[in-house]
């Protein structure tokens, strides 16, 4: 099913993830940069929420594993060597949380936003959509890369 | 390039000519993270080279860091207390006494958040059939495009805005709220220099002139005083910061206690205008 | 004053638990509205306030609002909806269930001690 009303949209990820990088992530000297060059790097997870209802999508942040540390040291205030698996998947999916219920509230409405999910980038594929909006912010020299995706595939992990 | 006393004593003596704004010694961490995105945005790697290239720079560079520097982050009604003196002791007073628009102006209004938080307090206190005139003045182009646009993004809206209020007079413009048309067409905004002779401007019932005098010394203060002065109705009332006071300074004021704070009142028969002489 | 923070993340939680902790808050968590609810049971004390998030899983914050308006013994109790939810409709949704206010994620610490000296929960100019 295509989503007409998703593509004619406007979404600026860039200001929602300048919010949400200032409230929770920048601290002294590592500012984000916003609306990144995308250098196509690879990702290695995934963490996403699914939007149902008016608006049929998916918000994702991928990033490295490098990457995923820094943002779980960060909310916890863990030094990085410190945070584990389980750490690193809460505070991602978080961060997938704020910027997809930010993302949500401009998007036709209503919608219900799903509990995020974080996983490998290698087990993720998202048949069916399309890519309405994308912008990497560049944090502590690694890409995060937010994307917005329209169409009502309700398809899972196919591992 | 080091932020050396010199160039801290050329960037403060900047802002206290274009703004009138004292800079003190030991205010370097304030001049440094203000001005960082400035370094950034105009392509000097630090913010000591941009206080260097200052000396040989464009008007628009020092335009830019004196913004930079005097701009305050404002809460939603903030500290709460002269919002309750507007609602409790100044309006019931203007009302009774004058029959027009109620006219208030919000000095240095930076982003916004001080005459749109005027607005909504009269939304909920003027009586039906009364209406009110707000003027947002700021020496900032930026504040003033900013205040214009009556939009915020979700980290201003959370700084002290009740959630009543934010349904009621807010509505979403994209990421970002925007306050309802219906508030917007009754403020205006212009630039005021306040250490200069002001404008021509039709005269106000109430000034709200919150945390700008703190920046001014003595002498500025007392000029910027007396023009306030000469724009107020007689017995019109005058809002200062929590850390301000007209006592000391202009003895025409007069000091009413309200609360835990004090507000102030003009003569209620005008006196005879003073040639204006202190410049700043 | 005691608070409790209802939220799924740890990280969210650890965040506000600390902010609530800098202001003087004894502080308990729970992970969702029915944790929330069956902790409170057991303490058997009153929080003076409630930070809850919207999405959770098992019990929403919404459903922990209405659950909460319902017990005459949490009256006393202030809620403070703190949530990526934001439209307009959604928060129009939550006040009407019972919540006293709404904090909007991303948040800043400034964003949550102005709420809560709107709230009349700390003295107005905490720095």
């Amino acid at each position: 099913m295509t989503n007409d009303v998703a593509t004619t949209v406007e979404v600026d990820l860039d200001m929602i993830a300048e919010q949400v990088w200032s409230a929770f992530l920048n601290s002294g000297e590592d500012e984000a940069v916003f609306a990144a060059e995308d250098k196509g790097a690879h990702m290695d997870l995934a963490a996403s929420v699914a939007m149902v209802g008016a608006y049929e999508g998916h918000l994702i942040v991928s990033c490295s594993h490098k990457a995923s540390r820094d943002v779980a040291s960060v909310l916890f205030a863990m030094e990085v060597d410190e945070v584990s698996q389980d750490d690193i998947g809460d505070a991602l999916g978080e961060l997938a949380n704020v910027l997809g219920g930010n993302v949500k509230s401009v998007l036709p409405s209503p919608s219900q936003l799903s509990l995020p999910r974080v996983s490998a980038t290698e087990h993720e594929r998202w048949p069916g959509t399309v890519e309405v909006s994308r912008t990497v912010v560049s944090w502590r020299g690694e890409p995060y890369v937010l994307t917005l995706l329209s169409g009502s595939n309700h398809q899972e992990v196919s591992a | 390039m080091e932020m050396t006393p010199a160039l801290f004593a050329f960037v403060a003596d900047l802002v206290y000519r274009e703004a009138g704004m004292v800079l003190r010694p030991g205010k370097e961490y304030l001049v440094e993270s203000k001005l960082k995105p400035v370094a950034k945005n105009t392509g000097h790697p630090t913010v000591g080279a941009l206080a260097n290239a200052l000396r040989t720079g464009s008007a628009s560079l020092r335009t830019q860091v004196v913004e930079a520097l005097t701009i305050n982050e404002t809460s939603w009604f903030r500290d709460r207390e002269p919002y309750a003196a507007l609602q409790d002791v100044i309006l019931p007073d203007v009302l009774s006494n004058s029959t027009g628009p109620v006219r208030i102006w919000s000095a240095a209004c930076s982003s916004g958040q001080e005459p749109y938080s005027i607005a909504i307090t009269l939304e909920k206190a003027l009586p039906i059939g009364r209406s009110y005139q707000i003027m947002g003045s700021d020496l900032s182009e930026e504040m003033l495009r900013r205040s214009r646009a009556g939009r915020f993004n979700q980290l201003e809206i959370n700084r002290g805005l009740p959630a009543t209020d934010l349904v009621t007079y807010f509505q979403r413009a994209g990421a970002e709220w925007e306050v309802i048309p219906r508030i917007r067409q009754n403020l205006s905004f212009q630039r005021v220099n306040l250490c200069a002779t002001l404008p021509p401007m039709q005269k106000f019932d109430v000034v709200f002139l919150r945390n700008v005098l703190i920046y001014f010394e003595p002498e500025t203060k007392r000029a910027v005083l007396d023009r306030i002065r000469q724009v107020l109705n007689p017995g019109g009332w005058l809002l200062l910061g929590a850390a301000e006071s007209t006592v000391g300074i202009d003895s025409v004021f007069e000091r009413v206690p309200v609360g835990r704070t004090a507000i102030y009142r003009a003569p209620a028969r005008e006196r005879q205008l003073v040639k204006e002489v202190t410049q700043c | 004053m005691l608070g409790i923070v209802i939220d799924d993340s740890r990280a969210m939680r650890k965040i506000l638990r600390g902010l609530l902790a800098d202001l003087g808050f004894e502080v308990l968590e729970a992970g969702n509205g029915r944790e929330a609810l069956d902790l409170l049971q057991s303490d058997g004390r009153v929080p003076d306030l409630a930070l809850v998030d919207w999405n959770m899983p098992v019990m929403t914050g919404l459903e922990f609002v209405v659950e909460a308006r319902k017990l005459s013994e949490l009256r006393q109790m202030t809620l403070m909806m703190v949530t990526t939810e934001s439209e307009h409709g959604q928060i129009v949704r939550a006040l009407a269930a019972g919540a006293h206010e709404y904090v909007i994620k991303p948040f800043t610490r400034d964003g949550i001690i102005d709420k809560l000296a709107l709230l009349g929960l700390v003295p107005v100019g905490v720095l």
